[in-house]
C-alpha cells in the first residue's frame, strides 16, 4: 500500500509540473468548454436579434396600383418598399432585394367588388433573409386583410373583436425545474464522458508509453515493488487527474451559466434564457460516484492501451480511436427524440451513464435503473483493471525494443 | 558462500521466425570483493542475462542464487540485493536529481533522515552537490549517469551489476564510473561490469566471462586466459576464443524492409481525406448545436458519424505511412 501511494504521487507531481497534461486536465477544461457553450448561445442569441432588428428593403412592381395596401406596407417599421420597374425575379435572385411584390393592376377594382385578390411574393429560398423578408410581408398582408375586414363589418354594423375569435394562452406541464434539467441532459452527460476520458490521457500515455520512452521504466521494475504495486500506483495516478478534471469542468460550467446565463442555447429544447438549473443533492451524489466508475474504466482501459506502445506518439494513436467509442453513443442518445429506455439498456456501460444522467437531472430516480448501472459500470471497471495488470506482467510488452 | 551464483540459466524468446536462443545454459558464480567481467559482442545476451538475473524477465531453464535468494523463490527479495545500472539511462526529466533519488530510495523503503544521508553520501562520493537541485532534464549525458549509478545503489546492495556504464560518456566521466567501481570494490561488494570494452575490462576485472551467442565460451582470470591463448592483450585473446570455437559472428543489424511503394503521394491523399473528415466532423458537430436545424438530427448525426470515422481511419493509416 505504502509503494501504491509512492507512486501516485510521484506520478500526480510529475502531471502537475508537465505543461501538456496540465493544460488538458485543468486549463482546457476550465475555460474552453464554457466558453464555446456561452459563446455559441451568445452568438445564436445574436444572430437570432439580427434577424429581428432587419429592416428589409422590397421591390414592388405597380406600386401605384394599390395605394392603400402600399401604406399598410409602409406602416410596418421593418419593411422598406421601393418602386421597380423591369425583371424583378432576376432582382430578387441577384440579391439586390430580399424580396419582390407583384401587384396585380385591378387591384383597387378587386377590393372595391370584393373579389379575391392574389399579389405575388418573389422570394429566394436559399437566402435566409429572403425568408425574413417574407413573413414581414406576410405580417403586412394580414394587417391589410384586417383592416380590410373590419370596415366591411362595420359597414355591415358588426364589431371587429369578432375577428379574434380563437386566442391561444399557452401553458406548461412541466416545473421549471424539469425544464431546466432537460435542457441540461443535453449537456451534461456530454461533458463528464467527454472530460473523464480527456483527463486521464495524457497521464495514462505518459505514465507507460512515456516512461518506456524515457528508459525509465526499467529501472522502476528493478525495485522490489510489486508489478501490481506500480500499476495500481499509476492507474490511481490516471484516475485522479481525469477525476479533477471533471469537476473543474462541471464547476466552471457550473459557475459560466450561474454568471452570464444560458443565452439561447437551449431554444432548440424548448429552454428559455432565464434557466432554472437548481439541481438536487441526490442527483449531484449519483452522477459524482457514476462518474468515479466512468473514470476508473476509462483509466484502466487508456493505462492498458498505452503500455502497448513503445513512444507517446504510437500511445496516442493507439487511444485516438476510443473518443470515437465514447462519443459515438453519446450523440446518439443525446439526440433520439422520446427515447424510452427499456431497464436492460441500463447495462449497457457509457451508455447507461448518458441515460441515467438525464433521468436524475429531471428528477427522475430509477432504482432498478440506477442499480444495473453502477453494477455494470463497476463489472467493467474490474474486468478492465484486471486486464492492465495482466498486461503489465507480460515481459514480451515492457520490453519491446 | 558465493554473492551470485547463475546454475544453467536459459532464456528463449519466440520470434517470428521461430525461438531464439538468447542466454544458452550459462553458468557461474562470483564473490565479494571482486570485479566480475561479462564481455561479449553486442547481442550476445549479456544483457539479457543481466535482466534474467535481476527478475525483471523470467528465465526459460536453470536459476540464479543472489546473497543466498533465489530468483523463482524470492524475486523482490533479490531485487533488493542487487542494484543494476542498465544500458539505458533514463531519469525523470521533470525531477531534480534530490526528488529523483528520494523517489527510489522510497521505492526500496528507505525514510525520513536515513534515506537524506543516504542521498548526501551518494551526492559526495559522485561530485554531484554542483547539479542535484537542478531539474534532471537539463542535464548533461554525464551527469545523468552520475545520478542513474547513484540510483542503481541508493539501498546500499551487495551486488552491483553494471551494463555498459562507460558507454557514450567522455573521459573524465568514464573515469569518475571507474572509480566508483574501485571503491564498491574496496567496499566488499560484487560488482558485475557488463562490457565491449576491452581496455576496460582489461583495468578493472579480477575475472571474466566471455558469452557469445548466448554461450559462455570461457570464464577466468584475465591473465589465464591470456596465457592459454598465448596472447598479449585481451582483444586479441577474445578473438581468439571466438575463433577457436569456431563461432562465426553474424551480422546483428537487421536488414530494413524497405516498402516498394513511394509513401509521399499516399500520405498527401490521406491528409486530404484527413483534412476533409475533420471539416465534415466539425460542420456535423456546429449543425448539431444550432437549434434550427435540429429537425434534421439524422444528417448531422451522420455528419459527425462520417466525420470522426474518417478522421480515426485516416490518422491510423497517416502513422502508418509516415
Amino acid at each position: 500500500m505504502k509503494n501504491i501511494i509512492t507512486i501516485w504521487k510521484k506520478e500526480l507531481k510529475d502531471t502537475i509540473r508537465d505543461r501538456r497534461t496540465l493544460m488538458a486536465m485543468i486549463i482546457l477544461p476550465m475555460f474552453l468548454m464554457p466558453l464555446i457553450i456561452i459563446g455559441m448561445g451568445w452568438f445564436i442569441e445574436a444572430q437570432v436579434e439580427k434577424a429581428e432588428e432587419q429592416i428589409v428593403q422590397v421591390a414592388v412592381e405597380n406600386i401605384d396600383a394599390a395605394p392603400a395596401f402600399m401604406q399598410v406596407m409602409d406602416q410596418h417599421e421593418k419593411i422598406t418598399t421601393v418602386d421597380f420597374n423591369g425583371n424583378i425575379q432576376e432582382a430578387v435572385k441577384n440579391d439586390e432585394y430580399l424580396a419582390g411584390i407583384i401587384i396585380p393592376d385591378n387591384f383597387n377594382q378587386l377590393i372595391e367588388t370584393q373579389g379575391k385578390i392574389e399579389i405575388v411574393i418573389v422570394r429566394n429560398s436559399i437566402n435566409t433573409d429572403s425568408s425574413t423578408a417574407v413573413s414581414r410581408i406576410a405580417e403586412g398582408v394580414t394587417s391589410y386583410n384586417n383592416l380590410v375586414l373590419a370596415g366591411r363589418f362595420s359597414e355591415q354594423g358588426i364589431e371587429a373583436s369578432i375577428l379574434n375569435s380563437v386566442v391561444i394562452q399557452p401553458e406548461d406541464v412541466a416545473t421549471e425545474k424539469e425544464v431546466g434539467g432537460f435542457g441540461l441532459g443535453f449537456l451534461l452527460p456530454l461533458f463528464i464522458i467527454l472530460w473523464s476520458v480527456i483527463g486521464g490521457q495524457y497521464t495514462a500515455v505518459d505514465v507507460s508509453a512515456g516512461e518506456k520512452e524515457r528508459k525509465t521504466l526499467e529501472s522502476l521494475l528493478l525495485t522490489p515493488v510489486k508489478r501490481l504495486d506500480i500499476v495500481f500506483g499509476k492507474f490511481l495516478a490516471v484516475s485522479t487527474t481525469a477525476l479533477i478534471s471533471v469537476v473543474v469542468a462541471l464547476s466552471s460550467l457550473y459557475a459560466a451559466i450561474s454568471i452570464f446565463g444560458f443565452g439561447d442555447f437551449g431554444a432548440g429544447t424548448g429552454v428559455s434564457g432565464e434557466l432554472n438549473f437548481s439541481i438536487d443533492l441526490n442527483a449531484v451524489l449519483i452522477m459524482f460516484g457514476i462518474s468515479i466508475l466512468l473514470v476508473l474504466m476509462f483509466s484502466a482501459m487508456q493505462l492498458s492501451i498505452s503500455i502497448f506502445a513503445k513512444s507517446y506518439k504510437e500511445a496516442q494513436s493507439y487511444i485516438g480511436p476510443s473518443y470515437l467509442v465514447v462519443i459515438l453513443p453519446t450523440v446518439l442518445v443525446n439526440t433520439l427524440p422520446n427515447f424510452k429506455p427499456e431497464t436492460w439498456f441500463f447495462a449497457i456501460p457509457v451508455v447507461n451513464a448518458i441515460m441515467l444522467f438525464k433521468e436524475v437531472l429531471i428528477g427522475v430516480y430509477d432504482v432498478s435503473h440506477i442499480i444495473t448501472t453502477i453494477v455494470s459500470l463497476l463489472i467493467c471497471s474490474i474486468i478492465v483493471i484486471f486486464i492492465a495488470t495482466k498486461i503489465y506482467s507480460k515481459e514480451g510488452i515492457l520490453f519491446r525494443d | 558462500m558465493e554473492l551470485l551464483e547463475v546454475k544453467n540459466l536459459t532464456k528463449k524468446f519466440k520470434g517470428k521466425k521461430g525461438d531464439v536462443l538468447a542466454v544458452d545454459n550459462i553458468s557461474f558464480s562470483a564473490s565479494k570483493g571482486e570485479i566480475f567481467g561479462l564481455l561479449g559482442p553486442n547481442g550476445a545476451g549479456k544483457t539479457t542475462t543481466i535482466r534474467l538475473i535481476a527478475t525483471t524477465l523470467a528465465p526459460t531453464g536453470g536459476t540464479a542464487v543472489v546473497g543466498g535468494f533465489d530468483i523463482h523463490k524470492h524475486p523482490a527479495e533479490v531485487r533488493r540485493q542487487i542494484g543494476v545500472l542498465t544500458t539505458d539511462i533514463g531519469v525523470y526529466d521533470r525531477f531534480s536529481g534530490r526528488e529523483n533519488l528520494r523517489y527510489y530510495g522510497h521505492l526500496y523503503g528507505l525514510e525520513g533522515q536515513d534515506l537524506e544521508n543516504r542521498i548526501d553520501e551518494l551526492i559526495k562520493l559522485l561530485d554531484m552537490s554542483d547539479f542535484t537541485a537542478k531539474r534532471a532534464g537539463k542535464y548533461s549525458t554525464g551527469m545523468k549517469q552520475k545520478l542513474a549509478i547513484a540510483r542503481s545503489v541508493i539501498h546500499d546492495p551487495k551486488v552491483i551489476i553494471f551494463d555498459e556504464p562507460t558507454s557514450g560518456l567522455d573521459v573524465i566521466a568514464s573515469q569518475t564510473v571507474i572509480a566508483f567501481m574501485h571503491r564498491m570494490k574496496e567496499l566488499g561488494k560484487l560488482v558485475v561490469l557488463s562490457t565491449h570494452q576491452m581496455p576496460d575490462a582489461e583495468r578493472l576485472c579480477d575475472r571474466i566471462a566471455i558469452i557469445h551467442q548466448g554461450k559462455l565460451i570461457a570464464l577466468d582470470k584475465i591473465s589465464v586466459l591470456k596465457e592459454q591463448t598465448n596472447t598479449q592483450n585481451l582483444e586479441d585473446t577474445f578473438l581468439k576464443l571466438i575463433k577457436q570455437k569456431h563461432l562465426r559472428s553474424e551480422p546483428q543489424e537487421e536488414q530494413e524492409q524497405k516498402k516498394g511503394m513511394t509513401g509521399d503521394s499516399k500520405i498527401k491523399l490521406i491528409r486530404q481525406i484527413r483534412i476533409a473528415s475533420l471539416i465534415v466532423l466539425l460542420i456535423g458537430i456546429a449543425a448539431f448545436f444550432i437549434p434550427s436545424l435540429q429537425q434534421y438530427s439524422i444528417v448531422t448525426n451522420a455528419l459527425i458519424l462520417v466525420g470522426a470515422l474518417g478522421a480515426v481511419v485516416t490518422k491510423t493509416y497517416f502513422k502508418k505511412y509516415k
